[in-house]
């Protein structure tokens, strides 16, 4: 089975709640730069922090974040 | 926009000041350090009298200790009265203010471990005991304490000894990078020892030289990871 990352949409979900990465990070009681490691990939946020961040961008997890294949 | 709550410029007041004392505190330490090594390499080396001098080093010791327990009792609360997101919202400003720090730990090391490695090997100190190898010895203790100090700051954060600080830095990034720092250092650790042992059996001596240079690197280079770490989270995608 080929090897499958974390996609997220929360920059656009983000963007459409007006919100900045710190409005976000005091929203979900986690640093700014928590939120930019995860939008950019860098950082797989915990179950419990995707859970926090669907729930303050009033979204499902899943149409928060998503598999996406190895590319190569 | 999030409106700020009164208290979390209170909250970071606090916390500046409990990093102030930390500071202090670590800084004292480094002098008692070098006060105390003074006093042993002038009983060892200028045969200073050994009970007069050794009561002043635990004298110098007391007072240390007096003073760590003066400014403990002058660390704000521990912050138990702020809610969890009022922390976190002050972790990037604590990990600004507590950079400086990792290159005071850095520096430490550093300037334990080289004397301590020279001293080494210098021809014919694998078979000088160590009571006759001053320099090797006061250093090499003092290396030691440095060292289990530092190692502990590049773990856990350099405000781990104030629970306020802990609270505030007990976040899933910091503690994810703090992992991945530890994992490094341990790999590192390892693989020093390995080349100190290697070394070693080429030719003893450059097996004990080794020693402070793989303790020095196995601190300061998962800390610099971590600082790097801290530095790509800052970056936009």
């Amino acid at each position: 089975m080929a090897e499958r990352h974390l996609g997220n949409r929360l920059k656009e979900a983000r963007a459409r709640h007006g919100l900045t990465q710190a409005d976000l990070a005091a929203r979900v009681g986690v640093s700014r730069k928590t939120i930019n490691t995860v939008e950019n990939g860098v950082f797989v946020p915990s179950t419990t922090l995707a859970l926090a961040l669907a729930e303050a961008l009033e979204l499902s997890v899943e149409a928060l974040f998503y598999l996406k294949p190895e590319t190569d | 926009m999030i409106d700020r709550l009164d208290n979390e410029d209170a909250l970071v007041a606090q916390v500046r000041k409990s990093i102030r004392i930390q500071g202090r505190m670590y800084g004292s330490l480094l002098i008692t350090f070098l006060i105390v090594s003074a006093l042993f390499l002038g009983i060892l080396e200028f045969h200073l009298p050994l009970q007069a001098t050794g009561l002043v080093a635990l004298a110098v010791l007391l007072v240390w200790i007096a003073m760590v327990f003066r400014w403990l009792r002058a660390v704000p609360a521990t912050g138990s009265d702020y809610s969890e997101d009022i922390l976190r919202r002050t972790i990037d400003d604590q990990h600004r203010r507590w950079r400086w720090l990792y290159a005071f730990v850095f520096l430490n090391v550093v300037f334990y471990a080289v004397p301590v490695s020279l001293a080494l090997a210098v021809p014919g100190a694998r078979h000088t005991p160590w009571a006759t190898n001053p320099v090797a010895m006061v250093f090499s203790v003092n290396l030691a304490g440095v060292a289990v100090f530092s190692v502990l700051q590049v773990c856990f954060g350099p405000g781990f000894l104030t629970r306020t600080t802990r609270r505030v830095l007990n976040d899933e990034l910091t503690r994810a990078m703090q992992r991945s720092a530890a994992m490094f250092g341990y790999i590192l650790s390892v693989a020093g020892m390995c080349l100190a042992l290697g070394a070693a059996t080429i030719r003893p001596q450059w097996g004990l030289a080794a020693m402070p240079g793989a303790i020095a690197a196995s601190i300061i280079l998962p800390g610099l990871y971590f600082l790097i770490l801290q530095w790509r989270a800052d970056r936009d995608g």
